[in-house]
């Protein structure tokens, strides 16, 4: 691993925690069904992730890896519960009964853990903090993407306004819809991947610079030795060949055999 | 390896072709009933699937075999589950989702796991719950009230003795290719000569069916009656033999697909029972389509602990 990482945009998206590494699916599955809760719970899990990947990578080094889970959940819910508690109290955004079911439970996501566990702790505070903006941010801009189709399909609004559609599909606000979407999500992402490396290598190769002309310096050239298709190509089939290296180990068995004898 | 793709295509040919043999006649007789309303549901259905089809075939990198008849199967089904005057979209969406998250992301119509119809019809109930079941009669003669609609709402409900015919030739309110026993009988008839190991599911489901209806009856006439308004009502006998039956999502041994069958009949029944929707088997089929290996691994986990009992027993039988 890289041990100076920098925050990549790249990054975020091709190793993308939710559509890559599948973690932290519960959460983005039930509680992005509109854009204004996805973006609660955007922001709810970058902060939870980036307080807790850096605290993992100051202090929790030297402290058993049981005792380290334990402490992510302990972390989540003291970034969380005031916040929670704060939106609730002073202000007059309006938390939904979902909401305040599916927030508390950011606090145990697996996000969290997986990175804290597999980078955060195994590495400086900078590359760290890297580690986790990286994760915030992809895991951030999937709940983004997800709540915001499935609003526009599954009840024909957007950040709450009403969109003038002919027809609504329900389901996309449930679960199973947001599974889907997923699944479509991480298509697409593979799929751009893997056309910008087709492109990459075409380009590579068309700007691959011309080999030198063969200067004859007179010495002779000794004969190419015969490759394994050569080789192989003089037996008639696979089971000769097999027959063959079977009588040629036994050979070497009763050489050493006879050896110990002596 | 193209040898392999030559025989598993002709494989899928002979399979899917031998349905979409049998599909003709529950598509004249939709037509016969509904007229152009069943041609139009029927050609945006078959449209959809084959443009879905062919350009999901492109994204994917993956040659267009025309002769996978397994979308185009899967599409007539979809249409003759819904309602003939229903709007087109609705057949529509249920069509390219049949194909675009079922058949193509899971490798083709012979690797999925589950029936692309029933995915696409219970997508479509669940987002139109109304509309997919709002059924209107396509002829003058026909009764009204659709016998799902009137099983699930009609406590009082008794079988009169003059409509019998009606009912077992599909001439009543509902679905616009699945009203017609008759039809499937023949069905079931012609399977039994092509794939007769397939009807065990369909035997097991029908049965679980009959013995519910037998002793959970939701109409107040006889128990016979309940038993032939409930074979009647919905897609019942159409899943029976078109959905239960699909290559893909049949599980390999005799004992596992009778055991699938009877799973479906009484999750369906189940749900017929308790749950809200009128015609609820694209779901069971769905269900037990994710139970199948579980199934698969219980049977035989329980076979395997009766097994060596009953031996025993008669062991001990025959020594007296």
């Amino acid at each position: 691993m890289d041990e100076n990482k920098r925050f990549s945009f790249r990054e975020a998206i091709t190793e993308n925690p939710v559509l890559f590494q599948c973690v932290g699916l519960c959460s983005i599955i039930a509680g992005t069904s509109t854009l204004k809760d996805s973006l609660f719970i955007a922001v709810m899990i970058a902060a939870d992730l980036i307080i807790t990947c850096t605290l993992a990578s100051l202090f929790f080094k030297k402290i058993p890896r049981y005792v380290r889970i334990a402490l992510y959940l302990v972390i989540g819910l003291a970034i969380i519960y005031p916040v929670l508690w704060y939106i609730e109290t002073r202000t007059l955004i309006e938390v939904s009964l979902g909401m305040r079911i599916i927030i508390p439970l950011i606090a145990v996501n697996s996000v969290t853990a997986v990175h804290c566990e597999t980078y955060s702790v195994k590495h400086s505070v900078g590359s760290a903090l890297a580690d986790a903006l990286s994760a915030a941010f992809g895991t951030a801009l999937v709940a983004v993407i997800c709540g915001t189709i499935r609003e526009i399909i599954g009840k024909g609004t957007v950040g709450g306004y009403t969109l003038d559609m002919k027809f609504t599909m329900s389901t996309m606000s449930m679960p199973f819809g947001c599974l889907v979407l997923l699944g479509f999500l991480a298509a697409i992402i593979k799929a751009l991947i893997s056309l910008n490396r087709r492109s990459r290598n075409v380009s590579s190769e068309t700007e691959a610079p011309e080999q030198p002309e063969e200067i004859d310096l007179g010495i002779e050239q000794s004969e190419a030795p015969e490759t394994v298709d050569m080789i192989i190509a003089d037996y008639d089939d696979i089971d000769s060949i097999l027959s063959s290296t079977d009588e040629f180990l036994r050979s070497l068995n009763g050489y050493e055999d006879g050896g110990d004898e002596q | 390896m193209a040898t392999e793709n030559r025989s598993a295509n002709k494989k899928s040919l002979n399979i899917f072709g031998d349905y979409l043999l049998m599909l003709i006649f529950p598509c004249v007789l939709s037509i016969w009933y509904y007229g152009a309303a069943a041609v139009r549901t029927l050609a945006v259905c078959i449209v959809t699937g084959f443009v879905c089809d062919f350009f999901g075939s492109i994204i994917i990198y993956k040659k267009y075999y025309a002769a996978d008849l397994s979308s185009l199967c899967s599409s007539i089904m979809i249409a003759l589950m819904m309602p003939a005057d229903i709007s087109f979209y609705i057949p529509m969406i249920a069509c390219a989702f049949s194909v675009f998250v079922i058949k193509i992301p899971f490798g083709g119509g012979m690797k999925v796991p589950f029936v692309p119809a029933a995915a696409g019809f219970a997508f479509m109930a669940a987002c139109f719950k109304e509309e997919i079941f709002a059924y209107t009669p396509g002829r003058p003669f026909m009764t009204g009230v659709s016998l799902g609609s009137a099983l699930m709402h009609g406590g009082s409900m008794r079988m009169n003795g003059a409509n019998i015919l009606d009912i077992i030739t599909g001439n009543i309110c509902g679905p616009m290719g699945t009203g017609c026993i008759i039809v499937f009988v023949a069905c079931i008839v012609f399977l039994l000569f092509r794939r007769r190991e397939a009807l065990l599911a369909t035997a097991g489901f029908i049965g679980a069916c009959i013995l519910f209806a037998l002793l959970l009856p939701r109409s107040n006439g006889s128990r016979i009656s309940s038993v032939i308004m409930e074979l009647s009502s919905g897609s019942l006998m159409f899943a029976a033999v078109f959905l239960l039956t699909d290559y893909s999502t049949l599980p390999a041994s005799k004992r596992d697909k009778l055991v699938y069958g009877v799973f479906c009949g009484i999750i369906c029944m189940s749900m017929r029972k308790l749950g809200v929707f009128e015609e609820p088997v694209c779901f069971a089929v769905l269900l037990a389509n994710a139970f199948s290996p579980l199934l698969d691994i219980l049977t035989r986990r329980v076979m395997a602990f009766i097994t060596p009992r009953i031996n025993k027993g008669r062991e001990v039988v025959a020594d007296g």
